[in-house]
This record gives structure tokens, sequence and C-alpha cells, in this order.
């Protein structure tokens, strides 16, 4: 069953999908009934398609469901599509949030509705491509492609200083990952191959892996986002519309740590552990760093996109300890936080719905008005601290286990991180769930509607199911990881000796 | 010389005798047709058209062997055919598309189409020259038509302006390029670009002079091509000129100088390539600034396409100067792909016309995506491929020079290309945000015929399915470069 085209499937059903709309014509109401109904379906099929897949996948490590189609054979690229333990779940995570997405915006977005479920369709077949791809060039083309939907997505639907953040985030990405362009092709004409397996198990020589390294550093450093190079996140998140900032932060993110667990840590073992120290510098910099930034946030969207930046640096500390549990915690912390501030973001999606503000200073006293999203809000808020039981606390445990190992400072920083991380997100919650109505509008909020009572409570099942049996996700990559540690170790030592 | 060698000498030239009689049977045909001036001038569009495709049938139906003729003035060979051939469908293409304009900013004279045959038959002489002489007339040919195209509108300032400074810098790289055949006779006795090959294969030479004539034919060539730093006219050219005249510069001389250029270098220099490769790599890093820096503020497309133009050719440029058989089949995959792009770019600034005035400020496009869903989204992915994001060609093109420079193990030369490249994917960016982002109260609503809306359409499709055919682009250009480079 792992040789069927499934990956194939599920890359070309959304851009099918997104053509059908495409052809969609006649009255303005029907074309915006349809247009969601054909997005929404569409997406489901590709998210069950991502279930039946991860069903059928088995626990030993290695690659699956291979396909092989030549693109420019005469420089050795092919269309190479392939998934591990690692790329599986983060294809699911992405086929999950994207119906999440659309129902989200069902009523949010009024204007241009064809163009956008287009646009989220097409995003959804470029990230599934992006963790799937095989081909060091394949990959880099899905993971430029993502920028142009992601642009219009912040410059169509956007706040107020729209164009600002979209031009700001396009062009972070694009000069990032210019240089990994460069890199991809140095790395190819160097081992003759741009088959990631191939490379996996290839040896640079020392001296390419420290030029190679800063390269990819950049492009996924500026993806994930790490300080100092995350201040188009911010933007892009408050002006993102909703379901774009779930997206972003869902996903999109995701695609820089992935980066590093697939290429930069073992393509590039020896440079990674060279470098590994300036790595925790910045990670542990990003953790306090970003944790006090949003303690001082007015925005709630702005608090939550410095959240992420924290979130993400643990992230990276935890990949590059280099040990079992190190990452398995950042693999975990990942889907935990493409969960997590996705709903997040919703939870402030539903807030600026009604009342079109996301100052923290015009709530207060939201609890009275909407027990219903205060419940889901704490859920999602605990998570993301870090509480037991929620899956941002193994995560984070693991990561700090990891860390701990490698040096004790290093866990006591990143500790620090989580003790802050407490500190702004129940200050958060204190100020815009609790406290006197001092704004006469909150009184007229209006609790959730069922669809936002689907879309919250299929989150906070996840939320619970990695919190309490995090076996389910973590056997799937548990080998993969080993094995990837493994080959690490045998070359740095290759190397050390 | 026997008569058998005479016999094909004509048939091999047999594209631009044809050419040059039906030019000859345009003129008086031209004077004495009478009638409606709308007529006329499709009457006149239709004789050219013919004239080009008869001479493209000649050009493709012949013999693909390498050939040389009447004394090694000319030859042919795979290159020529190809080159030849992209620049008579470019003319037809462009002819095609600038009658809307040609109608409403009324250039109904029939001396409009006999300049551009003229033109198209001078770059069909060059691109088969081999022979500094050969070159030179079909040269001055090409670019005398060109300075008249230039000034047409005889009513406009702009339009004169942009002639007469083509002319006066024409003039000066023509002197240029005069003085380095006749130093480079000095030298070598001769002026065949494959006598200067084999006379420069037997000795080591390294004089001062050759090296002088080298930079001045270089300079003169690149005037043509309008590489940085003797890219000063091109703007001021592109923006005084009619809007279908500027189409037909930024698109059919460059194929043609770009084909002498590689065959000056390839063959007849291919020996001394010490002596260029840093003269053309230090034009093409300059080339690409200018074309990413000189745009970010135009707010008129065709300044801005002229500094485009620019950048392109300074990314075709570090693939020559590369000087490997990689590096030339990068620069022509390169050209083809920018080729399609910039027929679908100005087929697009053709048909933005509102009220019998043509647009060609880049703020009144906005909004343009909900009026124009088609156009735009078409535009869109013509300019995000300039731009070179993938999956788009412009990537592919881009990703085939990098290749070919990190080859050789320029790394920062193609680090220095990629920032290039970032740089002018903002003013592309731009175009795009200003057609879906920005709002308009007065959109323009574009109308225009079937025809030029498939020409725009088949651009665009070839650019975004790119990949699909991308080896088959790949395996032509390997063909082609093969002709040149053994």
């Amino acid at each position: 069953m792992t040789n069927w085209p499934i990956l194939s499937l599920m890359i070309f059903i959304p851009l099918f999908g997104a053509f059908i709309i495409g052809l969609i014509d006649g009255e303005d109401k029907a074309i915006i009934k349809n247009s969601k109904m054909v997005a929404i379906w569409t997406s489901l099929v590709v998210f069950i398609l991502s279930l039946f897949m991860w069903l059928v996948f088995p626990n030993s490590s290695g690659f699956y469901f291979i396909e092989e189609v030549p693109i420019l054979s005469s420089l050795g690229i092919f269309y190479r599509l392939g998934i591990d333990g690692i790329s599986m779940l983060f294809i699911v995570l992405s086929a999950f949030l994207t119906p999440i997405c659309i129902l989200a915006s069902w009523k949010s977005v009024k204007e241009r509705i064809k163009e956008y479920m287009i646009l989220f369709l097409i995003l959804e077949s470029l990230m599934i491509g992006t963790f799937s791809a095989l081909d060091l060039l394949l990959f880099y083309i899905f993971f430029e492609a993502l920028l142009i939907p992601m642009f219009l997505i912040i410059g169509i639907w956007g706040g107020p200083r729209r164009i600002y953040a979209a031009f700001k985030f396009f062009f972070y990405t694009l000069a990032g990952s210019v240089l990994f362009l460069i890199a991809i092709i140095l790395m190819g004409y160097n081992s003759g191959t741009f088959d990631v397996r191939e490379l996996l198990i290839y040896e640079f020589p020392y001296y390419l892996q420290l030029i190679l390294w800063p390269a990819l550093f950049i492009s996924f450093a500026v993806k994930t986002p790490m300080w100092p190079f995350h201040t188009w996140l911010p933007d892009a998140h408050v002006e993102a519309p909703t379901a774009g900032s779930v997206i972003l932060a869902g996903v999109l993110l995701k695609v820089g740590g992935y980066g590093f667990i697939r290429f930069s840590i073992p393509m590039l073992p020896n440079a990674s552990d060279y470098y590994s120290g300036f790595v925790f510098i910045l990670g542990v910099i990003a953790v306090i760093y970003a944790s006090l930034v949003a303690l001082m946030q007015k925005d709630m969207k702005k608090l939550i996109a410095y959240s992420s930046v924290a979130h993400m640096g643990y992230v990276i500390i935890g990949l590059f300890t280099f040990k079992q549990e190190g990452i398995d915690g950042a693999i975990i912390q990942m889907l935990s936080h493409g969960v997590v501030s996705a709903a997040l973001f919703l939870c402030i999606g539903v807030l600026y719905d009604r009342q079109h503000s996301r100052l923290i200073v015009d709530y207060g006293g939201v609890v009275d008005k909407m027990p219903k999203f205060a419940l889901f809000f704490m859920v999602f808020l605990l998570a993301s601290v870090g509480l037991p039981g929620t899956s941002g606390f193994v995560g984070e445990v693991l990561i700090l286990i990891a860390a701990y190992q490698v040096s004790g400072y290093l866990a006591f920083f990143a500790g620090l991180g989580m003790i802050l991380g407490a500190a702004y997100m129940l200050w958060l919650y204190k100020r815009v769930i609790f406290g006197v109505v001092t704004n006469s509008e909150v009184l007229k909020l209006k609790d959730l509607e069922y669809r936002e009572i689907f879309i919250f409570l299929s989150l906070a099942i996840v939320v619970f199911w990695i919190g309490i049996y995090p076996e389910c996700f973590l056997s799937e990559f548990r080998e993969d990881a080993a094995n990837m540690i493994d080959n690490f170790n045998n070359k740095v030592l290759l190397i050390n000796n | 010389m026997n008569l058998i060698l005479e016999n094909n000498g004509f048939l091999i030239a047999l594209p631009e005798i044809f050419l040059s009689l039906w030019i000859l049977l345009f003129i008086p045909l031209g004077v004495y047709t009478g009638g409606e001036k709308q007529a006329r001038q499709s009457y006149f569009s239709l004789y050219s058209i013919f004239g080009l495709i008869g001479a493209f049938i000649l050009l493709i139906s012949g013999d693909y062997r390498a050939a040389r003729a009447f004394n090694d003035l000319i030859v042919v060979d795979r290159l020529v055919i190809y080159m030849k051939s992209l620049v008579l469908l470019c003319g037809i293409l462009i002819l095609i598309i600038s009658e809307k304009y040609r109608s409403i900013e009324k250039l109904y004279f029939f001396e409009y189409p006999v300049l551009i045959l003229f033109s198209i038959l001078g770059m069909l002489i060059m691109i088969s020259a081999n022979n500094f002489i050969t070159l030179y007339m079909g040269l001055e040919l090409q670019s005398l038509s060109l300075y008249v195209l230039a000034a047409l509108k005889k009513d406009s300032q702009k339009s004169s302006e942009a002639g007469l400074k083509y002319f006066i810098l024409g003039a000066l790289a023509s002197c240029f390029l005069l003085f380095g055949i006749s130093l480079l006779f000095g030298i070598a006795g001769t002026i065949s670009f494959t006598e200067i090959s084999i006379y420069l294969s037997k000795q080591s030479f390294d004089s001062p002079l050759l090296v002088l004539s080298v930079v001045m034919i270089l300079a003169a060539i690149a005037f043509k091509i309008s590489i940085a730093p003797f890219h000063m006219w091109t703007p001021d050219v592109y923006e005084g000129a009619p809007t279908s005249i500027t189409a037909f510069f930024a698109i059919v001389p460059k194929i043609a100088a770009f084909a002498i250029l590689i065959r000056i270098l390839f063959i007849s220099f291919i020996e001394i390539s010490y002596i260029w490769q840093q003269i053309l790599l230090l034009m093409a890093i300059l080339s690409i600034f200018v074309g990413s820096f000189g745009a970010l503020l135009q707010d008129n497309i065709k300044r801005l396409m002229a500094y485009s133009t620019i950048g392109n050719i300074g990314f075709i440029l570090l693939a020559l100067s590369m000087a490997t058989p990689v590096g030339l089949e990068s620069s022509l995959i390169y050209i083809t792909i920018y080729i399609i792009t910039s027929l679908g770019v100005f087929t697009f600034i053709l048909s933005m016309e509102k009220e019998h005035v043509f647009l060609d400020k880049i703020s009144s496009f906005s909004g343009m995506a909900k009026s124009n869903p088609f156009y735009s989204f078409c535009f869109a992915i013509l300019l995000l491929s300039l731009a070179g994001l993938p999956p788009l060609a412009g990537f592919f093109a881009k990703f085939y020079v990098l290749r070919s420079v990190v080859l050789e193990g320029m790394i920062w030369v193609a680090v220095i290309g990629v920032i290039g490249s970032v740089i002018s994917s903002y003013y592309y960016l731009k175009i795009v945000k200003i057609m879906y982002l920005d709002e308009s109260e007065d959109s323009l609503k574009i109308e225009s015929k079937n025809y030029i809306k498939f020409i725009l359409g088949f651009s665009s499709i070839a650019i975004l399915f790119f990949v699909f055919y991308a080896e088959t682009i790949i395996i032509l250009c390997s063909y082609i470069s093969k002709a040149v480079v053994l």
C-alpha cells in the first residue's frame, strides 16, 4: 500500500479544486456559495486522504510512498516525492488546518471570496508539496512558491498596513532563501545528485559544510523565524486575515524547522556541530527576548506572534542538542505549536469578528458574555504555556531534558522562558477575559456559534490527544529520528577522531 | 570559385535575398496604393507579415548543415538558423500586436513596415555574418532603420529626442566598432571570424593593441544590446519611441546582437577568452545592478521595462562570460525564455488603452485585477517570472545561469547575481501589488481582439507550465550551442 501515488493526489486535488473554483460563474451569491462549498469539500477530501495515509504508514524508518518522474533528467532533477514519519505528520497537520481555515473564514471574509478560496487551496497543495519533496530543487520550488499565495492573502485581505506587511514578509523570505538556491546548486554538483535520500548519506567535505551551512541557516532561520530575523513575523501576523495567520503560524513557520531536520542537521552534520553553540545563543535570546517583548504588547495578535518566536526558539534548541529527546521534543513541539497557535489566532479572530479590535484594552470581562469562548481560550492558552496534560508540556519537557544533557545553563535559560511564557499568557487572559467591563461594547458580544464550537472542539481534542498520549505521534517518527542521530554521531565522530 | 559553390551561396542566402526583393517590391506598392488610410495600414502590415513568413519558410526548409559562402563572408549553422527564426517570428508577432497601437496613434504610413522589414533584413545579414565587414553592413542597415523608427512620431518632442539621441550614440558606437576592426586587421591581417580564430590559436598573443581592439568591439556591441555602462540611451529611447517600436527594440535587435556576440566571442576570440571574460563579467554585474536599482522608482512602464531589459541582459552576459559550453547553453535558454516573456509583457502594454490614449503610467493599472481578471493574471504571471519565482520559467532561466556560474567555482558572482535578482523582484512585485492590492474608482476596462488575447494567454501559459516542457527547450539549446562550441 505504500507505493500508491497518494502524495501526488494530495498535491493535485487542491489544485484541481482551485481550477474548478476558477471556472465558477454566475450570480454573486451563487459564486460565493459554490466556491466555499468546493473549497471545503476539496480540503476535506485531502484531509481524509492524509488520515488514510497515516493509518497505513509503517512505523519503521525510511521513506515511503516514493514517486519519481523526471523533470530535467539531463540535470538529474526529478519530481521525486516520498515521506518518512517526520514529514508525514507535517502533511497531516497541513491537511488538518486547511479545512479549519476555510471554515474560520466562512463569514469573516466578505470580499473576493472566489480568489480567497483558490489561494487557500493552492497554498495547501504547495505546503504538502514542500513537506513531501525528496528532490532538493523540487523542495526549493515548493518552498519559494509558497510566498506568492501568502503574499496575496496578506496583501488583499489584510488589515490597514497590509501592503507594508506583505512586502516585508515577501522580501525577508525571498532574500533569506536565495542563498539556499546557490547552496542547492553547490550541493547538487558536489555530490552529483539532487536526491535527498542519497544526500542524507553523502558526506560533504568539511570546509564545504562550513560554507553551505550558513546559507541554509539564513533561509530556514528567516522562515522559522529566529531572532534576529523575526521582525517580519509580528507585522505579517497583525495584518494578515485570521486564516492567514493560522496557516502562517500553523504550517509555514514549521517549514523552517523542517528544513533544519531534513537538510541542515543530517546533510551537514559537522557544520551543525560546529555552529551549535551559536544556535543555542540565538535560541536562548529568542526565547527570553521574545517573551519579554510579548509581555509588553498591547495588540493580542502581536503578543501571540512573539510567543511563536519564543516557542520556535525552543524547537531550534531542541533540534541542535542532537539528542533523541531533543529531536522528538522539537517535532512534538512544532506539531503542538501548529495546533495551539492556530487555535489562539482563531480565538483572537473570533473576538475581532465581533468587535473589530485586537487591542487588549478594548476588552475585559468577556467571560460574562462569552463563557464557552472563555473556556476554549483558557485551554489553548494553558497548552501554549505548557501545562501538563496539554500538548505544549510534552514538547517542552523533552526539549529541556535534552538541553540539560548539553549544558545546565542552557536548560536554565530555556526554562526561564517557560516562566515568562506563563506570565504573559496568564496576564493576557486576566486582562481580556476577567476583570470589570470597561468597554460597553463588550456587553453586546455574542457567544460562539456551532461552527466555531466545532472548530475549537476539534483543535482541543488534538491538544489533549498530544498531551495525554503522545506515543501515537512519537512512534511515527521515533525511528527516523534515532536513525538520523546515529548517522549524525557516526559522521561527527569520524571527523573528530 | 566554381559555379556549384556559387549556387550554394545563393541557396544559403535565400531568405535574405527573398526578403530584400520583397521590400523592393513593397516600396512602389506603398507609393502607388490608394484608398482609405486604415485599410492601407492593415494591407501593408499583412504584406510585410507575408514577407516575413516567406523568409521564415525559406529559412527552415533549407539545409541545416553548417556551410559558408561568398568567400566565407556568410555562414549558416544551427545557431544562425535558430536565431534567425527567432528574429522572424518575433518580427511577425510584433507587427501583429502593434496594429491597434498604430491605428490609434495614426502611424499609418507605409514606411513603418518597410523600415521594420529593412531592419530585420539587416539583422538576418548580421546573424549570418562570418566577417567583420558583413557584420558591419548588417549592423548599419538595422541601426539606420531603427534610428528612423525611434523618431517616427513626428509631432512628439520625446520621440524626436529619442531618435536623435539614439542616432548620435549609435554612430559613436559604430565608430568604436570600426576602430576595433581596423586594429584587429592590423594585428591579424584578416577580418574573417574563422581566420582570426586560426590566427589567434597559432600563437599566444598578448599585445595591448589586441586588448584595445577587443574592448572596442565589445563596447560597440554592448551599446547595441544596452549593456551597462553603455546603457544610457535605453530608458530615454524606450520611453520616447512609439510603444510598438519600443516592443520591437526590446526584443528583436537583442536577439541579433546576441547571436553576433556569441559568434565573435566563441569562434573568433575563444582563444583569448582570458581577455574578454573579465570585461564581460564586470559588465554583466554592472548591468544586473543598473537593471535592479534603476527601475526601483520608475512609474513609467516603458522606462521600467528598459531597466528590466538591462538587468535580464546582465544575466545572459553572466552566463556568456563563463566562456564554457554550459554557459553558452544557459545563455541560449535564458534568451529564449526572456523573449517569450517580453513578447507577453509588450502585448499587455500595447493593449493598455483607455479612450484612445495609451497608458504608460504604472499607477494607472491600479485595481485592474477586478475589472480585467484575464489581463492582470497573465501580466502577473509574466512579472513573477521576470522576478525569478519558481515554478515559472524565469526561475529556471536564472537557475541555469547560476548553475553555469557555480560550476566554474565563482560562488561570489552567483551571490551577487541573486542579490540583484532579489532587488529587481521588488519592482515587479510592485506592479502586481498595484494591480491586485490597490483599489481604484475608475479602473480601466480593456477590450482587444481575440488574437491579441491569444498571444498574451499563450505566452503566459508557456511561462506557467514551463516545467512540463523544460527538457525539450534544454535539449534544443544544447543542440544549438554545440554548433558553436565543439
